[in-house]
Protein backbone atom coordinates (compact mmCIF):
# COMPACT_ATOMS: atom_id res chain seq x y z
CA UNK A 1 0.00 0.00 0.00
CA UNK A 2 0.95 3.57 -0.83
CA UNK A 3 2.19 5.94 1.48
CA UNK A 4 0.44 8.72 -0.10
CA UNK A 5 -2.78 7.04 -0.42
CA UNK A 6 -3.03 6.32 2.95
CA UNK A 7 -2.53 9.71 4.18
CA UNK A 8 -5.30 10.67 1.75
CA UNK A 9 -7.16 8.17 2.76
CA UNK A 10 -6.55 9.26 6.49
CA UNK A 11 -7.54 12.98 5.54
CA UNK A 12 -10.45 12.58 3.92
CA UNK A 13 -12.95 12.07 7.37
CA UNK A 14 -11.00 15.49 8.99
CA UNK A 15 -11.00 17.64 5.60
CA UNK A 16 -15.13 16.47 5.75
CA UNK A 17 -15.62 17.59 8.90
CA UNK A 18 -14.05 20.79 8.23
CA UNK A 19 -16.31 21.48 5.35
CA UNK A 20 -19.55 20.65 6.74
CA UNK A 21 -18.56 22.76 9.73
CA UNK A 22 -17.80 25.50 7.52
CA UNK A 23 -20.89 25.43 5.59
CA UNK A 24 -23.30 25.78 8.77
CA UNK A 25 -20.85 28.53 9.45
CA UNK A 26 -21.80 30.30 6.42
CA UNK A 27 -25.35 29.22 6.91
CA UNK A 28 -25.33 30.49 10.24
CA UNK A 29 -23.83 34.08 9.04
CA UNK A 30 -26.86 33.96 6.89
CA UNK A 31 -24.77 34.52 3.24
CA UNK A 32 -25.74 30.58 1.77
CA UNK A 33 -27.96 28.60 3.31
CA UNK A 34 -26.77 25.04 3.67
CA UNK A 35 -30.08 23.60 1.40
CA UNK A 36 -27.88 25.43 -1.10
CA UNK A 37 -24.27 24.45 -0.35
CA UNK A 38 -24.76 21.43 0.61
CA UNK A 39 -23.55 19.46 -3.05
CA UNK A 40 -20.18 20.90 -2.38
CA UNK A 41 -19.57 18.15 -0.02
CA UNK A 42 -20.61 15.12 -3.21
CA UNK A 43 -17.83 17.22 -4.65
CA UNK A 44 -15.39 16.86 -2.01
CA UNK A 45 -15.91 13.43 -1.58
CA UNK A 46 -15.28 12.62 -5.15
CA UNK A 47 -12.77 15.14 -5.56
CA UNK A 48 -10.60 12.80 -2.48
CA UNK A 49 -11.73 9.50 -3.78
CA UNK A 50 -10.16 10.57 -7.15
CA UNK A 51 -7.24 11.66 -5.66
CA UNK A 52 -6.79 8.50 -3.39
CA UNK A 53 -6.64 6.09 -7.05
CA UNK A 54 -4.71 8.37 -8.84
CA UNK A 55 -1.74 7.85 -5.56
CA UNK A 56 -2.50 4.69 -6.35
CA UNK A 57 -1.87 4.50 -9.62
CA UNK A 58 1.43 6.12 -9.78
CA UNK A 59 2.98 3.73 -7.44
CA UNK A 60 2.49 1.32 -10.13
CA UNK A 61 -1.05 0.39 -10.40
CA UNK A 62 -0.37 -2.97 -8.28
CA UNK A 63 -3.07 -4.24 -6.88
CA UNK B 1 0.93 0.71 18.67
CA UNK B 2 -2.17 2.87 19.72
CA UNK B 3 -2.30 6.40 19.59
CA UNK B 4 -5.68 7.92 21.43
CA UNK B 5 -6.39 11.39 19.84
CA UNK B 6 -6.36 14.54 21.96
CA UNK B 7 -10.02 15.39 20.65
CA UNK B 8 -12.04 13.96 23.35
CA UNK B 9 -10.00 15.74 26.28
CA UNK B 10 -10.38 18.81 24.01
CA UNK B 11 -13.58 18.55 24.18
CA UNK B 12 -14.24 18.39 27.38
CA UNK B 13 -11.96 21.14 28.86
CA UNK B 14 -14.14 23.47 26.57
CA UNK B 15 -17.46 22.40 27.64
CA UNK B 16 -15.85 22.73 31.15
CA UNK B 17 -14.48 26.41 30.39
CA UNK B 18 -17.85 26.94 28.79
CA UNK B 19 -20.16 26.71 32.03
CA UNK B 20 -17.44 28.31 34.03
CA UNK B 21 -17.26 30.99 32.17
CA UNK B 22 -21.15 31.77 32.22
CA UNK B 23 -20.65 31.51 36.27
CA UNK B 24 -18.60 34.45 36.65
CA UNK B 25 -19.28 36.54 33.25
CA UNK B 26 -23.20 36.99 34.12
CA UNK B 27 -23.80 38.46 31.03
CA UNK B 28 -22.16 35.93 28.69
CA UNK B 29 -25.22 33.24 27.31
CA UNK B 30 -24.08 29.81 27.32
CA UNK B 31 -27.42 28.89 24.85
CA UNK B 32 -27.13 31.79 22.73
CA UNK B 33 -22.80 31.39 22.07
CA UNK B 34 -23.49 27.63 21.33
CA UNK B 35 -26.22 28.45 18.96
CA UNK B 36 -24.59 30.88 16.78
CA UNK B 37 -20.98 29.44 16.93
CA UNK B 38 -21.22 25.45 16.92
CA UNK B 39 -19.96 24.96 13.37
CA UNK B 40 -16.31 26.19 14.69
CA UNK B 41 -16.58 23.41 17.09
CA UNK B 42 -16.75 21.00 13.79
CA UNK B 43 -14.06 23.35 12.11
CA UNK B 44 -11.46 22.69 14.52
CA UNK B 45 -12.17 19.22 15.38
CA UNK B 46 -11.22 18.68 11.97
CA UNK B 47 -8.02 21.00 11.87
CA UNK B 48 -6.91 19.07 15.25
CA UNK B 49 -7.71 15.68 13.01
CA UNK B 50 -5.72 16.84 10.54
CA UNK B 51 -2.65 17.97 12.59
CA UNK B 52 -2.84 14.53 14.01
CA UNK B 53 -2.95 12.78 11.23
CA UNK B 54 0.44 14.79 9.26
CA UNK B 55 2.00 13.84 12.60
CA UNK B 56 1.11 10.27 12.25
CA UNK B 57 2.40 10.04 8.49
CA UNK B 58 5.44 11.57 9.31
CA UNK B 59 6.28 8.91 12.07
CA UNK B 60 5.23 6.32 9.55
CA UNK B 61 2.05 4.81 12.02
CA UNK B 62 -0.60 4.96 9.18
CA UNK B 63 -1.45 1.91 8.63
CA UNK B 64 -4.80 0.29 6.62
CA UNK B 65 -6.79 -0.45 9.14
CA UNK B 66 -7.03 0.06 12.74
CA UNK B 67 -5.78 3.03 14.84
CA UNK B 68 -3.85 5.16 13.82
CA UNK B 69 -4.52 5.17 9.91
CA UNK B 70 -7.52 3.92 8.51
CA UNK B 71 -10.05 6.72 7.56
CA UNK B 72 -8.81 9.09 10.19
CA UNK B 73 -12.28 9.38 11.60
CA UNK B 74 -13.77 6.38 13.80
CA UNK B 75 -17.52 5.60 13.09
CA UNK B 76 -18.12 6.89 16.55
CA UNK B 77 -16.91 10.31 15.76
CA UNK B 78 -19.00 10.18 13.04
CA UNK B 79 -22.24 8.90 15.03
CA UNK B 80 -20.79 12.05 17.57
CA UNK B 81 -20.85 14.56 14.28
CA UNK B 82 -23.91 14.12 13.21
CA UNK B 83 -25.87 14.69 16.66
CA UNK B 84 -23.46 17.69 16.69
CA UNK B 85 -24.72 18.61 13.73
CA UNK B 86 -28.77 17.48 14.12
CA UNK B 87 -28.65 19.50 18.08
CA UNK B 88 -26.66 22.06 16.93
CA UNK B 89 -29.43 23.14 14.08
CA UNK B 90 -32.28 23.16 16.69
CA UNK B 91 -30.92 25.02 19.04
CA UNK B 92 -30.05 27.72 16.01
CA UNK B 93 -33.63 27.41 15.14
CA UNK B 94 -35.24 27.91 18.29
CA UNK B 95 -33.20 30.74 18.97
CA UNK B 96 -33.46 32.40 15.73
CA UNK B 97 -37.39 32.20 16.31
CA UNK B 98 -37.87 30.05 13.29
CA UNK B 99 -39.34 27.75 15.69
CA UNK B 100 -42.73 30.02 15.69
CA UNK B 101 -44.58 30.01 12.58
CA UNK B 102 -46.18 33.90 11.82
CA UNK B 103 -43.05 34.93 13.87
CA UNK B 104 -41.74 38.41 12.15
CA UNK B 105 -38.57 37.73 12.40
CA UNK B 106 -39.24 34.71 10.16
CA UNK B 107 -40.58 37.37 7.68
CA UNK B 108 -37.12 39.57 7.92
CA UNK B 109 -35.85 36.15 6.98
CA UNK B 110 -37.47 35.15 3.82
CA UNK B 111 -36.32 38.96 2.59
CA UNK B 112 -33.32 36.93 1.75
CA UNK B 113 -35.02 35.19 -1.02
CA UNK B 114 -36.65 36.33 -4.05
CA UNK B 115 -37.94 39.94 -5.07
CA UNK B 116 -40.39 41.84 -3.57
CA UNK B 117 -43.14 43.54 -5.81
CA UNK B 118 -45.81 46.05 -4.23
CA UNK B 119 -49.65 46.46 -5.63
CA UNK B 120 -51.58 49.55 -4.68
CA UNK B 121 -54.61 49.17 -3.06
CA UNK B 122 -57.82 51.13 -2.90
CA UNK B 123 -61.30 50.53 -2.29
CA UNK B 124 -64.08 52.55 -0.69
CA UNK B 125 -67.75 51.70 0.34
CA UNK B 126 -69.93 54.63 0.37
CA UNK B 127 -73.23 55.33 2.23
CA UNK B 128 -72.06 52.29 5.10
CA UNK B 129 -74.04 54.92 7.36
CA UNK B 130 -73.55 56.44 10.75
CA UNK B 131 -72.45 53.42 12.78
CA UNK B 132 -71.59 50.65 10.60
CA UNK B 133 -70.16 47.45 12.18
CA UNK B 134 -66.59 47.03 10.01
CA UNK B 135 -64.56 43.84 10.20
CA UNK B 136 -61.61 43.93 8.70
CA UNK B 137 -59.29 40.71 7.79
CA UNK B 138 -55.96 40.55 6.84
CA UNK B 139 -53.65 37.82 7.92
CA UNK B 140 -50.28 39.45 7.08
CA UNK B 141 -49.62 42.89 7.40
CA UNK B 142 -50.37 46.09 9.79
CA UNK B 143 -53.86 47.92 9.63
CA UNK B 144 -54.39 51.61 10.65
CA UNK B 145 -57.87 52.96 11.72
CA UNK B 146 -59.09 56.13 11.89
CA UNK B 147 -62.84 57.25 12.58
CA UNK B 148 -63.36 60.73 10.48
CA UNK B 149 -67.10 62.67 10.06
CA UNK B 150 -68.44 60.23 7.20
CA UNK B 151 -70.62 57.85 6.31
CA UNK B 152 -67.92 55.95 3.92
CA UNK B 153 -65.80 53.23 4.90
CA UNK B 154 -62.30 53.79 2.58
CA UNK B 155 -59.11 51.71 2.50
CA UNK B 156 -55.67 52.30 0.67
CA UNK B 157 -52.71 50.19 0.97
CA UNK B 158 -50.24 48.21 -0.29
CA UNK B 159 -49.75 44.47 -1.02
CA UNK B 160 -46.27 43.35 -0.89
CA UNK B 161 -45.39 39.74 -2.63
CA UNK B 162 -42.31 38.09 -2.94
CA UNK B 163 -41.80 36.08 -5.86
CA UNK B 164 -39.33 34.88 -8.44
CA UNK B 165 -40.94 36.89 -10.91
CA UNK B 166 -43.07 39.70 -11.78
CA UNK B 167 -45.68 36.80 -13.51
CA UNK B 168 -45.79 34.91 -10.55
CA UNK B 169 -46.17 37.83 -8.50
CA UNK B 170 -49.22 39.18 -10.59
CA UNK B 171 -50.64 35.98 -10.56
CA UNK B 172 -50.88 35.86 -6.69
CA UNK B 173 -51.82 39.12 -7.01
CA UNK B 174 -55.31 38.41 -8.99
CA UNK B 175 -55.74 35.56 -6.30
CA UNK B 176 -55.69 37.58 -3.76
CA UNK B 177 -58.56 40.04 -4.15
CA UNK B 178 -58.54 43.23 -2.28
CA UNK B 179 -62.47 43.86 -0.93
CA UNK B 180 -64.69 45.96 0.69
CA UNK B 181 -68.46 44.28 0.94
CA UNK B 182 -71.32 45.18 2.86
CA UNK B 183 -74.38 43.04 4.19
CA UNK B 184 -76.73 44.82 6.11
CA UNK B 185 -74.83 47.11 8.70
CA UNK B 186 -71.67 45.14 8.38
CA UNK B 187 -68.83 46.00 6.39
CA UNK B 188 -66.28 43.64 5.66
CA UNK B 189 -62.86 44.81 4.73
CA UNK B 190 -60.55 41.79 3.16
CA UNK B 191 -57.74 40.90 1.93
CA UNK B 192 -57.80 36.99 1.25
CA UNK B 193 -54.29 36.67 2.16
CA UNK B 194 -55.13 33.22 2.94
CA UNK B 195 -55.92 32.39 -0.53
CA UNK B 196 -52.37 31.55 -1.76
CA UNK B 197 -49.95 29.33 -0.54
CA UNK B 198 -47.97 30.45 2.46
CA UNK B 199 -44.80 29.42 1.10
CA UNK B 200 -44.75 32.36 -1.25
CA UNK B 201 -44.69 35.28 1.48
CA UNK B 202 -47.75 38.01 1.38
CA UNK B 203 -48.44 41.09 3.52
CA UNK B 204 -50.89 43.99 3.38
CA UNK B 205 -50.73 47.28 5.03
CA UNK B 206 -53.54 49.14 4.70
CA UNK B 207 -55.20 52.25 5.66
CA UNK B 208 -58.56 52.72 6.29
CA UNK B 209 -60.43 55.37 7.29
CA UNK B 210 -64.71 54.95 8.68
CA UNK B 211 -67.49 56.64 10.29
CA UNK B 212 -66.65 57.94 13.98
CA UNK B 213 -69.51 55.94 15.56
CA UNK B 214 -68.21 52.81 13.75
CA UNK B 215 -67.68 49.42 15.39
CA UNK B 216 -64.79 47.57 14.96
CA UNK B 217 -63.27 44.05 14.66
CA UNK B 218 -60.31 42.71 13.47
CA UNK B 219 -58.90 38.88 12.54
CA UNK B 220 -55.30 38.81 11.61
CA UNK B 221 -52.35 36.47 12.10
CA UNK B 222 -49.04 38.73 11.92
CA UNK B 223 -48.99 42.55 12.21
CA UNK B 224 -49.91 45.46 13.96
CA UNK B 225 -53.11 47.00 14.64
CA UNK B 226 -53.37 50.96 15.10
CA UNK B 227 -56.87 52.50 15.99
CA UNK B 228 -57.94 55.77 17.16
CA UNK B 229 -60.92 58.09 17.34
CA UNK B 230 -63.68 55.65 17.32
CA UNK B 231 -66.75 55.73 19.12
CA UNK B 232 -68.09 51.94 18.56
CA UNK B 233 -66.72 48.74 20.24
CA UNK B 234 -63.15 47.52 19.43
CA UNK B 235 -62.22 44.03 19.18
CA UNK B 236 -58.77 43.09 18.49
CA UNK B 237 -58.05 39.47 17.33
CA UNK B 238 -54.73 38.14 15.82
CA UNK B 239 -51.89 35.67 16.74
CA UNK B 240 -48.97 38.22 16.99
CA UNK B 241 -49.68 41.34 17.07
CA UNK B 242 -48.41 45.45 18.88
CA UNK B 243 -51.39 46.59 19.16
CA UNK B 244 -51.87 50.88 19.69
CA UNK B 245 -55.64 52.01 20.29
CA UNK B 246 -56.30 55.96 21.30
CA UNK B 247 -59.92 57.94 22.11
CA UNK B 248 -61.89 54.70 21.63
CA UNK B 249 -65.91 55.27 23.05
CA UNK B 250 -66.77 51.79 23.20
CA UNK B 251 -65.59 49.09 25.12
CA UNK B 252 -62.57 46.96 23.97
CA UNK B 253 -61.44 43.82 23.77
CA UNK B 254 -57.82 42.81 22.64
CA UNK B 255 -57.40 38.73 22.45
CA UNK B 256 -54.06 38.01 21.18
CA UNK B 257 -51.59 34.66 21.53
CA UNK B 258 -48.06 37.22 21.15
CA UNK B 259 -47.40 40.49 21.28
CA UNK B 260 -44.57 43.39 21.73
CA UNK B 261 -47.24 45.51 22.62
CA UNK B 262 -50.49 46.22 24.20
CA UNK B 263 -51.21 50.32 24.77
CA UNK B 264 -54.55 51.39 25.54
CA UNK B 265 -55.28 55.12 25.67
CA UNK B 266 -58.18 57.32 26.29
CA UNK B 267 -60.92 55.05 26.39
CA UNK B 268 -64.09 55.58 27.55
CA UNK B 269 -65.12 52.37 28.48
CA UNK B 270 -64.41 49.24 30.01
CA UNK B 271 -60.97 47.83 28.59
CA UNK B 272 -60.69 43.96 28.27
CA UNK B 273 -56.78 42.78 27.58
CA UNK B 274 -56.38 38.83 27.34
CA UNK B 275 -52.87 36.90 25.58
CA UNK B 276 -49.05 36.80 26.50
CA UNK B 277 -46.69 39.44 25.26
CA UNK B 278 -44.25 41.80 26.70
CA UNK B 279 -45.08 45.37 26.99
CA UNK B 280 -48.99 46.22 28.24
CA UNK B 281 -49.86 50.21 29.08
CA UNK B 282 -52.54 51.27 29.98
CA UNK B 283 -53.79 54.94 30.13
CA UNK B 284 -56.76 57.27 30.64
CA UNK B 285 -59.10 54.37 31.37
CA UNK B 286 -62.87 55.31 32.31
CA UNK B 287 -64.38 51.81 32.46
CA UNK B 288 -63.32 48.60 34.22
CA UNK B 289 -59.91 46.95 33.39
CA UNK B 290 -58.86 43.74 33.00
CA UNK B 291 -55.68 42.10 32.05
CA UNK B 292 -55.52 38.42 31.69
CA UNK B 293 -52.46 36.48 30.69
CA UNK B 294 -48.08 36.41 30.80
CA UNK B 295 -46.35 39.40 29.91
CA UNK B 296 -43.06 39.52 30.22
CA UNK B 297 -42.39 42.86 29.64
CA UNK B 298 -42.90 46.62 31.17
CA UNK B 299 -46.42 47.21 32.17
CA UNK B 300 -47.93 50.06 33.06
CA UNK B 301 -51.34 51.54 34.09
CA UNK B 302 -51.83 55.78 34.72
CA UNK B 303 -54.86 57.27 35.46
CA UNK B 304 -57.44 54.49 35.42
CA UNK B 305 -60.92 55.49 36.99
CA UNK B 306 -62.95 52.36 37.72
CA UNK B 307 -61.49 48.85 39.08
CA UNK B 308 -57.94 47.20 37.79
CA UNK B 309 -57.99 43.40 37.57
CA UNK B 310 -54.46 42.02 36.69
CA UNK B 311 -53.97 37.87 36.59
CA UNK B 312 -51.18 35.95 35.33
CA UNK B 313 -50.29 32.84 36.94
CA UNK B 314 -47.99 34.22 39.35
CA UNK B 315 -49.37 37.50 40.25
CA UNK B 316 -53.04 38.39 40.99
CA UNK B 317 -53.82 41.63 41.80
CA UNK B 318 -57.32 44.17 41.95
CA UNK B 319 -57.38 47.84 42.43
CA UNK B 320 -59.95 50.21 42.94
CA UNK B 321 -58.45 53.14 41.47
CA UNK B 322 -55.51 54.37 39.68
CA UNK B 323 -55.21 57.84 40.03
CA UNK B 324 -51.09 57.93 39.63
CA UNK B 325 -49.50 55.41 38.43
CA UNK B 326 -48.78 51.46 38.53
CA UNK B 327 -45.76 50.04 36.78
CA UNK B 328 -44.62 46.36 37.22
CA UNK B 329 -41.09 45.29 35.68
CA UNK B 330 -39.72 42.04 36.11
CA UNK B 331 -40.45 41.18 39.95
CA UNK B 332 -41.12 44.53 41.11
CA UNK B 333 -44.21 46.31 41.75
CA UNK B 334 -44.13 50.09 42.52
CA UNK B 335 -47.47 52.27 42.56
CA UNK B 336 -48.31 56.19 43.63
CA UNK B 337 -51.45 57.49 44.26
CA UNK B 338 -53.62 54.54 44.02
CA UNK B 339 -57.11 53.53 45.88
CA UNK B 340 -57.86 50.52 48.05
CA UNK B 341 -59.70 48.05 48.30
CA UNK B 342 -56.21 46.31 46.92
CA UNK B 343 -55.62 42.96 46.67
CA UNK B 344 -52.40 41.63 46.05
CA UNK B 345 -51.31 37.63 45.83
CA UNK B 346 -47.52 37.20 44.53
CA UNK B 347 -45.35 34.63 44.04
CA UNK B 348 -42.25 36.51 44.15
CA UNK B 349 -42.48 40.66 43.98
CA UNK B 350 -40.98 43.51 45.53
CA UNK B 351 -43.99 45.58 46.43
CA UNK B 352 -43.82 49.59 46.74
CA UNK B 353 -47.28 51.49 47.45
CA UNK B 354 -46.41 55.09 48.26
CA UNK B 355 -49.06 57.90 48.86
CA UNK B 356 -52.00 55.21 48.48
CA UNK B 357 -55.58 55.55 50.41
CA UNK B 358 -58.15 52.64 51.23
CA UNK B 359 -57.47 49.20 52.58
CA UNK B 360 -54.73 47.15 51.43
CA UNK B 361 -54.03 43.37 51.53
CA UNK B 362 -50.59 42.16 50.61
CA UNK B 363 -49.59 38.80 50.17
CA UNK B 364 -46.20 37.13 48.81
CA UNK B 365 -43.93 34.02 48.67
CA UNK B 366 -40.96 36.00 48.77
CA UNK B 367 -40.55 39.81 48.38
CA UNK B 368 -40.10 43.29 49.88
CA UNK B 369 -43.25 45.62 50.89
CA UNK B 370 -42.42 49.01 50.82
CA UNK B 371 -45.58 51.06 52.35
CA UNK B 372 -45.54 54.67 52.69
CA UNK B 373 -49.17 55.67 53.05
CA UNK B 374 -48.60 60.05 52.14
CA UNK B 375 -52.88 60.88 53.29
CA UNK B 376 -54.22 60.64 56.41
CA UNK B 377 -56.49 58.92 57.66
CA UNK B 378 -55.03 55.96 57.47
CA UNK B 379 -57.31 52.58 56.55
CA UNK B 380 -56.60 48.64 57.22
CA UNK B 381 -53.34 47.33 56.52
CA UNK B 382 -52.67 43.43 56.18
CA UNK B 383 -49.09 42.47 55.22
CA UNK B 384 -47.86 39.48 54.91
CA UNK B 385 -44.63 38.05 53.24
CA UNK B 386 -42.90 34.66 53.78
CA UNK B 387 -39.51 35.75 52.98
CA UNK B 388 -38.33 39.32 53.22
CA UNK B 389 -38.57 42.65 54.60
CA UNK B 390 -41.38 44.45 55.63
CA UNK B 391 -41.03 48.53 55.83
CA UNK B 392 -44.03 50.63 57.01
CA UNK B 393 -43.28 54.88 56.46
CA UNK B 394 -45.67 56.54 58.93
CA UNK B 395 -46.91 60.50 57.84
CA UNK B 396 -46.71 62.73 60.96
CA UNK B 397 -49.87 62.40 63.21
CA UNK B 398 -51.32 59.09 61.53
CA UNK B 399 -53.34 56.78 63.87
CA UNK B 400 -53.43 53.12 64.22
CA UNK B 401 -53.20 50.21 65.86
CA UNK B 402 -50.25 48.38 64.82
CA UNK B 403 -48.92 44.62 65.22
CA UNK B 404 -46.45 43.78 63.14
CA UNK B 405 -44.69 40.05 63.60
CA UNK B 406 -41.63 38.06 62.31
CA UNK B 407 -40.63 34.90 62.92
CA UNK B 408 -36.99 35.08 62.51
CA UNK B 409 -35.77 38.68 61.98
CA UNK B 410 -35.08 41.83 64.00
CA UNK B 411 -37.26 44.81 64.20
CA UNK B 412 -35.92 48.36 63.77
CA UNK B 413 -38.71 51.06 65.37
CA UNK B 414 -37.31 53.95 64.23
CA UNK B 415 -40.82 55.86 65.37
CA UNK B 416 -40.71 55.26 68.50
CA UNK B 417 -43.67 55.32 71.34
CA UNK B 418 -45.83 54.16 71.36
CA UNK B 419 -44.57 51.46 69.92
CA UNK B 420 -42.68 48.84 71.54
CA UNK B 421 -40.25 45.95 70.14
CA UNK B 422 -40.70 42.59 71.72
CA UNK B 423 -37.95 40.30 71.58
CA UNK B 424 -38.65 35.90 72.06
CA UNK B 425 -35.81 34.31 70.90
CA UNK B 426 -35.52 34.87 67.18
CA UNK B 427 -38.85 36.10 66.94
CA UNK B 428 -39.84 39.91 67.48
CA UNK B 429 -43.08 41.76 67.46
CA UNK B 430 -43.75 45.11 67.45
CA UNK B 431 -47.34 46.82 68.73
CA UNK B 432 -48.79 50.14 69.69
CA UNK B 433 -51.98 52.09 69.18
CA UNK B 434 -52.00 55.26 68.34
CA UNK B 435 -56.12 55.93 69.55
CA UNK B 436 -58.29 56.18 66.56
CA UNK B 437 -56.57 54.35 63.73
CA UNK B 438 -57.58 51.14 61.75
CA UNK B 439 -55.65 48.08 62.33
CA UNK B 440 -52.34 47.33 60.68
CA UNK B 441 -51.11 44.26 60.34
CA UNK B 442 -47.48 43.31 58.72
CA UNK B 443 -46.44 39.59 58.80
CA UNK B 444 -43.22 38.46 58.14
CA UNK B 445 -41.85 34.75 57.92
CA UNK B 446 -37.96 35.21 57.38
CA UNK B 447 -37.32 38.79 57.78
CA UNK B 448 -37.16 42.05 59.25
CA UNK B 449 -39.39 44.81 60.07
CA UNK B 450 -39.06 48.46 60.14
CA UNK B 451 -41.34 51.23 60.85
CA UNK B 452 -40.24 54.83 60.34
CA UNK B 453 -41.49 58.24 60.54
CA UNK B 454 -42.24 60.49 57.42
CA UNK B 455 -40.02 63.62 56.97
CA UNK B 456 -41.87 66.42 58.56
CA UNK B 457 -45.41 67.71 56.54
CA UNK B 458 -44.90 67.25 52.37
CA UNK B 459 -46.87 63.96 51.88
CA UNK B 460 -46.17 64.26 48.27
CA UNK B 461 -42.72 64.46 47.83
CA UNK B 462 -41.33 61.50 48.26
CA UNK B 463 -40.17 60.78 51.67
CA UNK B 464 -36.24 60.20 51.93
CA UNK B 465 -34.76 56.60 53.66
CA UNK B 466 -31.72 55.94 54.10
CA UNK B 467 -31.22 52.74 52.62
CA UNK B 468 -32.84 53.17 49.06
CA UNK B 469 -33.72 56.55 47.44
CA UNK B 470 -36.57 56.69 45.73
CA UNK B 471 -37.70 59.00 42.84
CA UNK B 472 -41.33 59.12 40.91
CA UNK B 473 -41.93 57.02 38.22
CA UNK B 474 -41.20 58.10 34.77
CA UNK B 475 -43.37 56.85 31.89
CA UNK B 476 -41.28 57.84 29.30
CA UNK B 477 -41.12 55.04 27.31
CA UNK B 478 -43.08 55.31 23.52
Amino acid sequence: MNDNRLLIRALRGPLTLIVVGGLFAIDHAGIYRFGQTWPVLVILIGCLTLLERSGNQTAGGAQ
Amino acid sequence: MKRHSLVGPLLMIGIGALFLLRNFVPDFRVFEAVAKYWPWLLIGWGFLRVIEVLNWHRQGLLTANGRPGGSGMTGGEWTLVVMVCVFGSIIHMSRSADFFPNDRIRIAGWDLVGESFDFGLTAKKTGAGKTPRVVIENSYGDVRISGVDTEDVSATGTKTIRAVGRSDAERDDKSTPFEIVQTGDQVIVRTNLDRISSSRRVRANLELTVPKGATIETRGKTGDFDIENVNGAVEVNSDNAGVRLNNIGGPIRVDLRRSDIVRVMNAKAEVEIKGRGQDVELENIAGAAAVNGQYSGDIKFRNLAKPLRFESNITNLRVERVDGEMEMVLGKLMARRISGPVQLTAKSKDVEFSDFTGTIEIELEKGDIDLRPGRLPLSKIQARTKAGRAELVLPAGAKLDLRGQTKRGNIENDFGSPFRVNEDGRASAVTGVIPGGPEVQLDVDRGEIRIRKAGADAPPAPPAPPVVPKTPLEITKQ
